[in-house]
């Protein structure tokens, strides 16, 4: 009951966050009143470096900040994170057997080259996802079977009925490349990558910065007030907030928690808050024995062997005293896949989360169990200190209910290769998310997920999980994503600890710069004022 | 001098080649799948599977090696992972920090050599235990923490100099200039520390030799005494430290490139490493190499020119 409770106050809690964050934005909008004078350049100062600027073969987060600007998709994400049309001209006509989907494109609409947008380059660009070596799409939509186009609709069929495919459609496999510049560069489209976008693509030095100027194609282009938008790559997190209050840049990415106070006490500069739809949580390898996406069957762990040990192990841990002590308060603790700011963190709603810990039930658990304590634990964390810290406090809760965790720092690409080999016991890793809740279930939990490094296979689970990829009926799919997570967290296969709340800093010289719960920053429509 | 050029530039290639097999078989040593650093969070096995047959990671190491090495000899570097050619991205970054380091020399040499002879001259007096203490401080302070203070005084709060980035010479010579201020002080200031406690100490050495002592009887002037005897003589050992420091100031540049945002040969060679791209680390450690291996043989050549007794020693029997 206790739970329910703390469970209720946290939902009420973020709801109130949110609206407080919502009143903020508004009253941001009110002061931002003033017109945006058009010219200029805007600089944004990115965290990383975008990899290949090519839709197919991009993999990087940052990367999608920069297509956003000139790079728009046959589907794009309000404010709500709900999907709406942006080169269809409307959401997806879908048959009775879910097996087809007609898209119809928007007519007049030019690429940064000055030529047209038809369902033919829109099939072009499709099949180039589906189908073009290391492409990085084919994977995201691989039950298409086959693309049609006619005029300005474009029919795809597919193998299985696949319902995430309209969001998938409204990230980097809705994006649609010019066929003259495919033809003219090939899998060399990165280094001049044209598009339909507010912006087109200028130049590029590399681990420096990408310059963008103003589409004079765009069909929206007396929206755009900018003549400019160069992203700065500046990696070191401190560089980048000195930079941004200097006024070499006027547009932060995601600052480091300890520079928040800092920019917030800073008067020339807004902080935008946003909670992500991503996850941080704690994998247990319950059943990858030989290795990810073979036979699995239980490592034979205390953990692996025991659903009680495991929820023990949930138990124990102080989500709210982990987010003040680690985190500073930052960030947003929860026990599910689903951040509160998706539209389906719906399917969460009335289910148990300990925010709290529930020392009395672990340890009454942990003897119920018949294991003697201590129960040995390994958990494999990253290098940095904030890792270490985070591992630390883990060690010290669950200590208290009798289990000995050793912490094993791990490089991150080694801990990746560990996690599908399955030589760990537990793994604190993240997900950056993604807007359907298949992108931050499915991979990890159904039987034949491709990140499925607990090795976990529960066939009520997998059939759930398919039936809410084949429905495409938003009522049925929150009932099936809410038995899911009950199954989720009954199992702990994963156990989600928090999502994380992103910081960015602008420049109150600027106004119109957004970020959604996608962690994107849009600029496409910002301007200078005064 | 022409067999002494031939026998240094043999062992330079020697190097080079030891060098790019060394970094060649480091890298690959690290632990972790690099096709899991390029797939990132798409770890779907037949997207794996691929990266490695396009990266060329399934084939044996000797053949990578030589597949490589053949690309090397024709002047390509493979494409990195941002799909843009490797020398381009080398070619573009190296001049920013040549630039960097060039004009950190200057500033260093300027500092550090005249703050030497004067602290040597001096010796004892206020000057002298000035130019010490400072020199303690250059030789303490790290690069970060002074670049951040630089920055927070001069960008943040005094709105005076850029807070980072750069400018090319050839667009704007002024931004450039006023874009390098605060990286060459934080990179020079450790030169110059180090070359005034060495001039000062070889200056010190020089002025107490005989020759100064005859210089001085045959009542040449001051000026002359310390301006032309004894600091020609003095200039050898900094010379050396000189050419033994530029490979320090190139690895210092590495952070201050980071704090100040400079995308050049420094910072090049942190991303690609931090990003696991094996072509672009092979690349940038090849042409460190060849980098270190010149600036030794300028170095070792401008012994010669300084002191004809040196080619004319190393000279076979």
């Amino acid at each position: 009951m206790q739970r329910v409770v703390a469970r209720v106050g946290f939902v009420l809690g973020s709801l109130a966050c949110l609206a407080v964050l919502g009143a903020s934005a508004a009253g941001a909008g009110r002061e931002a009143t003033p017109q945006p004078k058009n010219g200029g350049t805007l600089v944004i100062g990115l965290a990383e470096d975008p990899d290949a600027l090519d839709p197919t073969l991009a993999r990087t987060f940052v990367g999608r900040i920069v297509f956003l600007h000139m790079c728009e998709k046959l589907y794009d994400l309000n404010s709500k994170l709900e999907i709406v049309p942006q080169l269809a001209s409307a959401l997806p006509v879908i048959s009775k057997d879910k097996l087809t989907y007609t898209i119809k494109i928007r007519s007049g609409i030019k690429f940064n080259d000055g030529t047209p947008l038809t369902g033919d380059a829109v099939k072009e660009s499709l099949d180039r996802h589906r189908t073009l070596k290391g492409s990085f799409r084919s994977s995201e939509i691989s039950p298409i079977d086959s693309v049609a186009a006619s005029g300005q609709t474009v029919t795809i069929h597919l193998k299985t009925p696949y319902s995430p495919l309209t969001a998938q459609l409204a990230d980097r496999a809705g994006m649609i490349m010019s066929p003259k510049q495919l033809d003219a560069l090939g899998d060399k489209f990165a280094t001049n990558p044209v598009c339909v976008g507010a912006f087109s693509f200028k130049d590029r030095a590399a681990g420096d910065h990408i310059t963008l100027v103003k589409s004079q194609d765009y069909y929206d282009k007396a929206k755009v007030h900018l003549n400019q938008i160069t992203f700065r790559i500046l990696t070191d997190p401190n560089a980048r907030t000195q930079n941004l209050r200097s006024g070499d840049i006027q547009v932060l990415d995601r600052a480091q928690a300890t520079d928040v106070p800092t920019l917030q006490k800073d008067k020339s500069v807004t902080v935008i808050k946003t909670p992500t739809i991503g996850y941080q949580g704690l994998t247990i390898n319950i059943g990858n024995k030989n290795g990810l996406l073979k036979k699995y069957e239980n490592v034979g762990t205390p953990l692996a062997k025991s659903q009680f040990l495991r929820t023990a192990f949930d138990l124990a841990l102080d989500r709210t005293t982990i987010n003040k002590v680690v985190f500073n308060g930052l960030n947003l603790p929860d026990c599910y896949p689903i951040s509160p700011v998706s539209p389906w963190y719906v399917t969460t709603k009335g289910l148990d989360c300990n925010l709290h810990a529930n020392v009395d039930l672990a340890k009454k658990l942990v003897k119920a169990s018949g294991y003697n304590t201590p129960i040995k634990v390994s958990l494999m964390i990253a290098t940095d200190p904030v890792a270490a810290r985070l591992g630390q406090v883990i060690q010290s809760m669950e200590k208290q209910v009798g289990f000995d965790v050793q912490l094993q720092p791990t490089e991150f690409v080694s801990s990746l290769s560990k996690a599908d080999a399955g030589t760990f016991d537990t793994f604190n890793v993240g997900w950056s998310g993604r807007v359907d809740p298949d992108g931050n279930i499915y991979g990890f939990v159904a039987t034949p997920g491709t990140l499925n490094d607990t090795g976990y296979s529960n066939p009520k689970l997998d059939y759930i999980l398919n039936g809410a990829r084949k429905s495409t009926l938003q009522k049925s799919r929150l009932t099936l994503y809410t038995a899911a997570m009950k199954i989720i967290h009954r199992d702990r296969p994963l156990i989600y600890l928090y999502h994380p709340v992103n910081y960015y800093g602008v420049t109150k010289k600027v106004t119109g710069v957004t970020v959604y719960g996608d962690g994107l920053i849009r600029a496409d429509y910002a301007g200078f004022v005064g | 001098m022409g067999g002494f050029l031939l026998r240094k530039v043999g062992a330079a290639l020697i190097v080079l080649l030891l060098a790019s097999l060394l970094v060649f078989l480091g890298i690959r040593a690290l632990p972790g799948d690099q096709a899991l650093a390029l797939g990132g969070e798409n770890r779907d096995p037949q997207v794996l599977k691929e990266l490695r047959h396009e990266y060329g990671l399934d084939r044996s190491l000797p053949v990578q090696y030589v597949f490589w090495l053949k690309h090397v000899l024709r002047g390509d570097l493979g494409t990195d992972q941002r799909q843009l050619p490797v020398a381009h991205t080398i070619v573009s970054r190296l001049p920013i920090t040549l630039e960097l380091a060039a004009l950190a020399v200057l500033f260093g040499s300027v500092i550090g050599i005249t703050a030497g002879v004067i602290a040597a001259v001096r010796r004892g007096k206020v000057s002298d235990y000035a130019a010490t203490t400072v020199a303690l401080f250059g030789l303490s302070v790290p690069h970060f923490w002074l670049g951040l203070l630089m920055i927070i005084v001069f960008a943040v709060d005094l709105h005076w100099l850029p807070a980072g980035g750069y400018v090319p010479f050839g667009q704007d010579p002024v931004e450039n200039l006023r874009h390098m201020v605060m990286p060459v002080i934080v990179l020079g200031t450790g030169l110059s520390a180090v070359l005034m406690r060495q001039m000062r100490s070889s200056m010190l050495d020089s002025l107490g030799a005989d020759y100064v002592r005859t210089a001085r009887a045959k009542g040449l002037s001051e000026y002359s005494v310390v301006g032309v005897h004894a600091l020609r003589n003095s200039l050898i050992t900094v010379t050396t430290i000189i050419g033994l420091q530029l490979g320090a100031l190139i690895s210092g540049a590495v952070i201050t490139e980071q704090i100040f945002g400079i995308a050049g040969f420094g910072r090049l060679t942190i991303d690609a490493v931090n990003q696991r791209d094996y072509a672009l680390i092979q690349g940038v450690v090849l042409v460190a190499a060849v980098g270190y291996v010149v600036v030794n043989l300028f170095v070792d050549l401008a012994y010669s020119v300084l002191n004809p007794r040196i080619r004319v020693v190393g000279a076979p029997s």
